[in-house]
C-alpha cells in the first residue's frame, strides 16, 4: 500500500505517490536553485513549472492518474537536469575593453581589482590575491595595477549580475576550508585543488605560502548571505529556507513548545525549539543561553511574539487585558534586548534586532486604543535604541506589516460580521490585498540581512500603501 | 567523437539561431516554442530552452509579455525586438555562408 498526496502543479491537481512527490520536489528545488541567480529567476520558474504540469498531464493522459516515480523520472528525462542546461552557459567572448573601469563602490586602494573582477564576473578576491602573487615576479602585479590606475578611469560599478563569491568552507574543512572554498567557487571537486596545492608545495614550497596568504586573507562563509554568495544563489526566502535546512541555524522561540518543535523537526538539524513566554525575563534569558549552548552564536534576533484583541472602547477595555498586553507586546522587547545586547557586545562582531511593530502604530484605528498604544511604543523603543547600540555596530529595525491571512485575523474582524469587516479592510489597503507571511518575511530577510548594513532605526512598512 | 556526440554538439550550438528563427513568424510562450524545436528535433532535453530565452532577453533580442489563458495561468509570450530581428539577420547570413562552404567539402570530395 503506498501514500499519495496532492498537489497543485500550475493549477492543475495531481495525487502523487508519496516517494514520487519526493522525487518532484527535490528535482524542483534543484532546478529553482539552478535559477535563482536569474535576474527574472521566479518568472523562469513559473513557466518551467507550467511546462512541466502539461507534459505530466500528457505523460499520465489525465489529471486523474495517480503519478508514479516513473513518471517523475519520464518528466526528468523531457525537461532535463541542471547540468543538463550549464552546458549552454556561452560567456560573451566579445568585451569590450574600454568598458574596463576603477570601482569606487568596493575599492582597496584605486579600485583596480574591483574593477577588473566586475569587468570579467568574478570575486574582487581572486583579483586581488592575482596582483599580490606576481608583485615578487619582476613587481609585474605593482606595474601592472599601476598602469591599470592611470588608464582605467573611474567610476561607481552597481553590479546587475549576480556573482559567486569566495569563502573559506568552514563545514567541509580538513586544515583552513581553502581547497573546498576554491573548490565550491569554481564547482569542481576539492581533490583537485588539495593535490593542485600539494604538488606546488615541492615547487621551493610555493604552495605552502600560497595556502597561507589566501588562509590570512580570507574568511569563512559564517551568515545565511555568505553561505548564499559562496555558492553564488540571490537572496529570497526560499532560498533561505534551503539554505537554513543546509547549513545557516535557527531558534524556534515559542510559547506553544509543540508547534516550535514540529517546526524544527521539519527542518532538521540546524533549527532548535524552545519554550519561552516572552514576557517573562527568566524565559528569555534562558532562551538566549539556550542559544548559544546550542549554536555557539547568535547574530540576529527578530522579535515577533504579540498578541492581539477584539475591537472595544477604551472604556471597556480591562486592566489585565491591559497588563497582558503590554507585557506581551512590549516588555517582551524590552526583555529580548537587554538579553541579546551584552552577547552581541561580547561576540565583538556587532548584530541585528527586528522588531515586528505594526501600522496600528502609524496609523491607529479607534476600537483597539490599547493594541495600538502597545506597538506605537515600539517605535521610539526601537529608534532610541538604535542610538544607544550603533557605537557597537548593532542596527535595531522595526518592520510595520498590515493586518494579515494569520490566526490573528479573527481577533482584529470582531465577532459581528466578520466577512463584511474583511472586506471593507482590504478595501482600504491601495494593493488591495492583506499582508502575507512571504510579505513580511522578505522584508525581515532584507532588513536583517548584510544588503541593509548601513540601515538601523527605521520602521519599513509593509502594508501596500495603507499608511499613505 | 561519437557522432550522437557530434549531433548533440551541432544542435547545441545552433539553439539560439532556431528560437530566434520560430519566433520571427509569430509570438509564442515557451511550451509552443518548445514543441516547434521538438517537431525540428533540435532540443535534446526541453529546460535547456528557458536559460537560452533569459540570456535573449537580457540582451534585448527578445521582449515579454504576459497573457491571460483561457486554460491555466496567465502565459508569457516572447516576440522579436527590432534588435533581435537585425542579429537574425546576421546569424541567417551566417549560417547560409557556412552551410555553403560545408556544402561546397560535402560535394568536393
Amino acid at each position: 500500500m503506498k501514500k499519495t498526496v496532492t498537489a497543485n502543479i500550475s493549477g492543475t491537481i495531481y495525487n502523487i505517490e508519496d516517494d514520487a512527490f519526493d522525487l518532484m520536489q527535490k528535482y524542483l528545488n534543484s532546478i529553482k536553485m539552478y535559477f535563482s541567480s536569474y535576474e527574472d529567476s521566479d518568472e523562469i520558474f513559473m513557466d518551467f513549472e507550467n511546462r512541466i504540469s502539461e507534459n505530466l498531464y500528457s505523460i499520465s493522459n489525465n489529471a486523474n492518474d495517480v503519478i508514479n516515480s516513473k513518471h517523475v523520472a519520464k518528466i526528468i528525462e523531457i525537461m532535463g537536469k541542471p547540468e543538463d542546461f550549464e552546458d549552454l552557459e556561452i560567456e560573451d567572448n566579445n568585451k569590450d575593453l574600454t568598458k574596463l573601469r576603477r570601482d569606487n563602490n568596493d575599492r582597496i586602494i584605486a579600485g583596480v581589482a574591483a574593477g577588473i573582477s566586475d569587468y570579467f564576473k568574478i570575486d574582487p578576491f581572486i583579483t586581488r590575491l592575482l596582483f599580490v602573487l606576481t608583485i615578487p615576479v619582476g613587481g609585474f602585479g605593482f606595474f601592472f595595477y599601476l598602469i591599470c590606475w592611470i588608464a582605467m578611469p573611474k567610476t561607481s560599478i552597481v553590479s546587475s549580475t549576480k556573482r559567486k563569491k569566495f569563502y573559506r568552507d568552514h563545514e567541509n574543512k580538513i586544515i583552513a576550508g581553502i581547497a573546498q572554498g576554491i573548490a565550491n567557487y569554481f564547482s569542481i571537486d576539492a581533490f583537485i585543488i588539495r593535490l593542485f596545492f600539494i604538488a606546488l608545495i615541492f615547487v621551493n614550497g610555493f604552495g605552502f605560502v600560497l595556502y597561507l596568504i589566501i588562509w590570512i586573507s580570507s574568511n569563512y562563509a559564517k551568515t545565511i548571505k555568505q553561505k548564499m554568495d559562496m555558492s553564488g544563489v540571490k537572496l529570497s526566502v526560499d532560498n533561505v529556507e534551503k539554505f537554513v535546512k543546509e547549513g545557516a541555524n535557527v531558534v524556534i522561540a515559542d510559547i506553544n513548545y509543540d508547534l516550535a518543535k514540529e517546526l524544527e523537526d521539519s527542518i532538521g538539524k540546524n533549527a532548535f525549539a524552545v519554550k519561552v513566554d516572552v514576557s517573562k525575563k527568566n524565559d528569555v534569558d534562558n532562551m538566549i543561553n539556550q542559544s548559544v549552548e546550542h549554536f555557539s552564536e547568535v547574530n540576529i534576533l527578530v522579535q515577533n511574539a504579540a498578541i492581539g484583541m477584539k475591537p472595544q472602547p477604551l472604556l471597556e477595555t480591562s486592566e489585565e487585558l491591559f497588563d497582558k498586553l503590554f507585557a506581551i507586546n512590549v516588555k517582551s522587547v524590552f526583555l529580548g534586548a537587554k538579553a541579546i545586547i551584552p552577547l552581541f557586545k561580547k561576540q565583538g562582531k556587532g548584530g541585528v534586532i527586528l522588531n515586528t511593530v505594526s501600522t496600528a502604530a502609524l496609523r491607529p484605528r479607534p476600537g483597539l486604543t490599547v493594541y495600538n498604544s502597545t506597538k506605537g511604543a515600539l517605535i521610539p523603543m526601537t529608534k532610541a535604541l538604535a542610538l544607544e547600540v550603533s557605537e557597537f555596530n548593532i542596527r535595531v529595525n522595526g518592520i510595520c506589516p498590515v493586518a494579515g491571512e494569520t490566526p490573528m485575523l479573527k481577533d482584529f474582524l470582531g465577532s459581528s460580521n466578520p466577512e463584511e469587516n474583511h472586506k471593507k479592510f482590504i478595501s482600504t489597503v491601495p494593493l488591495g490585498r492583506l499582508a502575507e507571511p512571504r510579505d513580511v518575511a522578505n522584508a525581515a530577510l532584507y532588513l536583517c540581512s548584510e544588503e541593509a548594513d548601513f540601515i538601523t532605526g527605521v520602521m519599513l512598512e509593509i502594508d501596500g500603501g495603507r499608511t499613505i | 567523437m561519437s557522432n550522437e556526440n557530434f549531433k548533440i554538439q551541432l544542435r547545441k550550438g545552433l539553439l539560439e539561431f532556431c528560437i530566434l528563427q520560430v519566433l520571427s513568424k509569430e509570438k509564442l510562450y515557451t511550451s509552443e516554442i518548445i514543441v516547434k524545436l521538438n517537431e525540428s528535433q533540435i532540443i535534446v532535453v526541453e529546460g535547456t530552452v528557458y536559460p537560452l530565452l533569459s540570456r535573449l532577453k537580457n540582451k534585448g533580442f527578445v521582449d515579454s509579455e504576459w497573457i491571460e489563458s483561457k486554460q491555466g495561468p496567465p502565459r508569457k509570450y516572447y516576440h522579436l525586438t527590432k534588435n533581435g530581428k537585425n542579429y537574425l539577420t546576421e546569424l541567417t547570413s551566417s549560417y547560409v555562408e557556412v552551410n555553403s562552404s560545408i556544402q561546397n567539402l560535402i560535394n568536393n570530395k
